[in-house]
């Protein structure tokens, strides 16, 4: 769950509005989405390792979701490259079927655009801390239940992943080691005796935090406070208008020379 | 304001499964003074405290009777919200009541709440911050928080409303004895300096007899003693039978009351001095030895595992979680390993069972080293009972818990039922073999646990904390199963901070501090060093306590409240 939780620093994207920071994620987000151009997703991987960069926080916290990552891509690159409907050049046969280079360009273009879309999540969640994001999306006029809501989801997954990993030592214990357990044995019976104890164990943590949340005045009917101020300043329209240029030129570039068709690279 | 400051009348509540967990309940409390609510596991302990901020019937339902004001307002008629901002609530488990992401938002949480003017809440959220002394932790987030820590702030985040009354629901039954003892300095100054109101419930009889000004003892949904703590504490056969724990030197002076006339029963051992200094002229020695004590000797004192120098530190992390850690465990004996949270115990159990590996050293099961053995083959040989039995139950029966290890070590069904029976027995479970595990109270899925366990015959038994969460008799009940087994001839190693129980079970202590082993002997040497101990936040049984300050060196070291009683008066 490190890819997610706050990292205390003070850096100029720490310091951004959190505002900033969500158009920046949005924005970058549209276009890694809209466009199928290998060129124009490696430039948002590039734009968000810069971001990366400027928030000091060492990319190595990503090793896990690299690594998950890395499986999936491999899984993209083989499927398309096999299956691409609009693959016609072999570069090589596997009991006479065509691994296309058309497969092949379209696999990488995705799993680029899984990687940006991953990479700039980190950006803003990392570098604002909880109660700044709550106090922007309240700015944002997002209503404030839903606002709790998420800040509760990110509050337990660090929890949820704590309580699960004592319960698989704790079954390790009783002889049910997890780890050693076969593919089909752990389908089969594996995961029972984790997820039961997690589940119910949620369940009964989740009556305590019922009472503590509605003896903290939650659900006043008045307007809420919010503690977190934030202006904007010179850095955030700067960092507003290169976003905005940036985008702006992936997009203008993908629609005069690329192709917004799934087409790729202009061979 | 009055002596009806809270004011309880003719209270009664079911809950919806039927249970009835209060009885026309009569309870005022005036301002400014510090209740202490004991009673049993299911007394309506907590019921009663939930009701005071309107938790019931609010949020929670039930069929209620009777009535409940505070400071003047009915608590049935308020919203939640409202009642917050006069009494605030502070629960059991710390890790629950945390719904922020660092200090600093979790206290100001409930201001903002109220839509309070942000200097304001910035005003309150500094002082709620200073009082319970989380000063320069604003922006750590819950997991950089030790349980002392997590309850403190919990109680801050109370405080931010600027409540008259605080009610906390044994606030300390899981934490160490550095954050119990953090907690209640907090409340005491709460009370003493800001003239704070605190409704707590408690186990502990001796924290209770130290700063409560009345004690409320609840059983059965009924309150059957009510006054100050000198006066409940010395109805003695009242409590014995509702289980409630007695101090031990209001103990001393009841088995005392025939030979001397006792005007006022001693709760604290200042009082106590006052009493038995005038009879301990002629101190005869300790008669009555340890229960285990010859036994142990008795032992032979083979060697079932060596520690040999120790090491280990967790990745990314500087310190050492354990450094040059030697000790033995001896075959058939009853261990206490006993020390802060943070000072190698548990490490050092995860190292023996090869869920860590050491860095260096190593560790001999009967001559053979772990390293070279499997954590399945381990678990087999030591078995390890953890604090929170929640972490391992998940079948639909208690036989169906114990029979899953079984399974997995791949016993034959005929050996598996046999097994089941021998376990549901030295648990006391036979008569809920068929529960729904999930449904039972803590004390027994703690049995349940156990059982799950001790049906696997590991021949070195672990216990984790067997006191957490536990009223005064399910701690006990535990440490008798535990005594029971070691009795058959299982080595029964207790990791805990209950010094009570060290004193009445554990023929030998270990004392853990930063990662290293600081003292290791017999418990009543150990418990004699009371320097020692106090370094670690450690303090031996008030009985131990008050023995080790008597002028007489004969006097000293008692270990129970008979020991001391029989030295005192030759019999």
């Amino acid at each position: 769950m490190a890819m997610i939780e706050y990292v205390k620093k003070d850096t100029i994207i720490h310091r951004l509005n959190p505002i900033t920071k969500m158009f920046l994620l949005v924005a970058f987000w549209a276009v890694a989405l809209l466009m199928f151009d290998l060129l124009s997703v490696i430039l948002i991987v590039i734009v968000s390792v810069v971001l990366w960069t400027l928030s000091g926080i060492s990319i190595s916290v990503l090793k896990k979701v690299f690594a998950l990552l890395s499986v999936v891509f491999v899984v993209y690159i083989l499927v398309n490259g096999f299956m691409y409907f609009r693959g016609k050049t072999p570069i090589f046969f596997v009991l006479g079927h065509p691994f296309t280079r058309e497969g092949l360009l379209f696999g990488i273009t995705i799993s680029f655009k899984v990687l940006a879309v991953v990479l700039l999540v980190p950006v803003l969640t990392m570098t604002t801390p909880m109660s700044k994001l709550m106090a922007a999306m309240a700015k944002l006029k997002v209503p404030y239940k839903f606002i709790f809501t998420f800040a509760m989801a990110v509050r337990l997954t660090p929890l949820i992943d704590q309580v699960y990993h004592e319960i698989i030592e704790a079954q390790k214990l009783r002889g049910h080691d997890l780890d050693s357990m076969g593919l089909i044995a752990k389908i089969r019976r594996g995961y029972m005796p984790i997820f039961v104890p997690l589940i119910l164990t949620l369940l009964r943590r989740s009556s305590d935090m019922d009472v503590a949340i509605e003896s903290r005045a939650f659900g006043a009917p008045v307007e809420r406070t919010y503690i977190e101020q934030m202006g904007f300043r010179l850095s955030d329209l700067v960092f507003m208008g290169l976003t905005v240029v940036i985008a702006g030129s992936i997009l203008v570039y993908s629609f005069l020379y690329g192709s917004l068709t799934l087409g790729v690279l202009p061979v | 304001m009055s002596d009806d400051y809270i004011k309880i009348s003719n209270l009664s509540f079911t809950y919806p499964d039927g249970t009835l967990a209060l009885k026309k309940i009569n309870l005022q409390v005036a301002k400014g003074e510090y209740v202490v609510v004991m009673g049993q596991n299911g007394a309506g302990k907590t019921t009663l405290s939930l009701f005071l901020n309107g938790t019931i019937p609010n949020i929670m339902g039930g069929t209620v009777d009777g009535a409940v004001s505070v400071a003047g307002v009915n608590t049935f008629e308020r919203p939640v919200y409202e009642m917050a901002q006069k009494v605030g609530i502070v629960l059991q488990d710390p890790e629950a009541q945390l719904i922020c992401s660092d200090v600093r938002s979790e206290v100001a949480f409930a201001a903002e709440n109220l839509g309070l003017p942000r200097d304001q809440i910035e005003r309150r959220l500094a002082w709620a911050i200073k009082t319970v002394r989380l000063e320069g932790m604003e922006d750590r987030g819950p997991q950089q928080l030790s349980g002392g820590q997590k309850q403190r702030l919990a109680i801050a985040a109370n405080l931010v409303m600027q409540p008259e009354i605080l009610v906390l629901d044994e606030p300390t039954s899981q934490l160490d004895p550095v954050g119990t003892t953090e907690v209640f300095s907090v409340l005491k100054e709460l009370n003493e300096r800001h003239n704070m109101t605190v409704v707590m419930t408690e186990h502990k009889s001796e924290a209770a007899a130290e700063f409560g000004d009345r004690i409320v003892v609840l059983n059965n949904g009924e309150i059957v003693a009510d006054g100050d703590p000198h006066d409940v504490f010395a109805r003695v056969e009242l409590l014995k039978e509702i289980f409630v724990k007695i101090p031990d030197v209001t103990m001393l002076a009841w088995k005392l009351k025939n030979r001397v006339p006792i005007e006022k029963y001693p709760i604290t051992i200042p009082e106590a001095h006052l009493l038995v200094d005038k009879i301990a002229k002629a101190p005869t020695g300790m008669k009555e030895t340890l229960v285990g004590e010859k036994q142990h000797e008795a032992a032979g004192r083979r060697q079932v595992i060596e520690v040999e120098d120790l090491w280990y530190s967790y990745p990314g992390s500087s310190t050492d979680a354990l450094a040059a850690v030697n000790a033995v465990i001896y075959d058939g004996e009853f261990l206490a390993l006993i020390g802060q949270n943070g000072s190698g115990k548990t490490t050092l159990v995860k190292c023996l069972l090869g869920i860590l590996r050491p860095k260096k050293g190593r560790i001999l099961l009967e001559g053979g080293d772990t390293a070279n053995m499997r954590a399945g083959e381990l678990a087999r040989r030591i078995g390890l009972v953890l604090q929170n039995p929640d972490t391992q139950l998940f079948q639909m029966s208690v036989e169906e818990e114990i029979a899953f290890g079984l399974h997995n070590i791949e016993l034959q069904q005929n050996q598996i039922e046999s097994r089941i029976e021998e376990a549901l027995k030295a648990t006391g479970m036979v008569t809920r073999r068929s529960f729904y595990p999930f449904r039972l109270s803590f004390g027994d899925r703690r049995k349940v646990a156990v059982a799950a366990i001790i049906a696997m015959k590991p021949q070195i038994l672990i216990f984790d904390e067997p006191t957490t969460g536990q009223d005064f008799r399910g701690r006990y009940e535990l440490a008798e199963i535990a005594k029971q087994l070691n009795e058959n001839g299982s080595t029964v190693i207790m990791i805990t901070h209950d010094m009570d129980l060290v004193a009445r079970y554990a023929q030998r202590t270990i004392v853990m501090g930063m990662g290293r082993i600081i003292a290791e002997g017999p418990t009543r040497e150990i418990f004699k060093q009371t320097k020692l101990l106090e370094q670690t936040f450690l303090r031996p049984p008030q009985i131990t306590q008050l023995s080790n300050e008597m002028a007489v060196d004969a006097l000293s070291g008692a270990l129970s409240v008979n020991e001391f009683y029989s030295s005192l008066t030759g019999e």
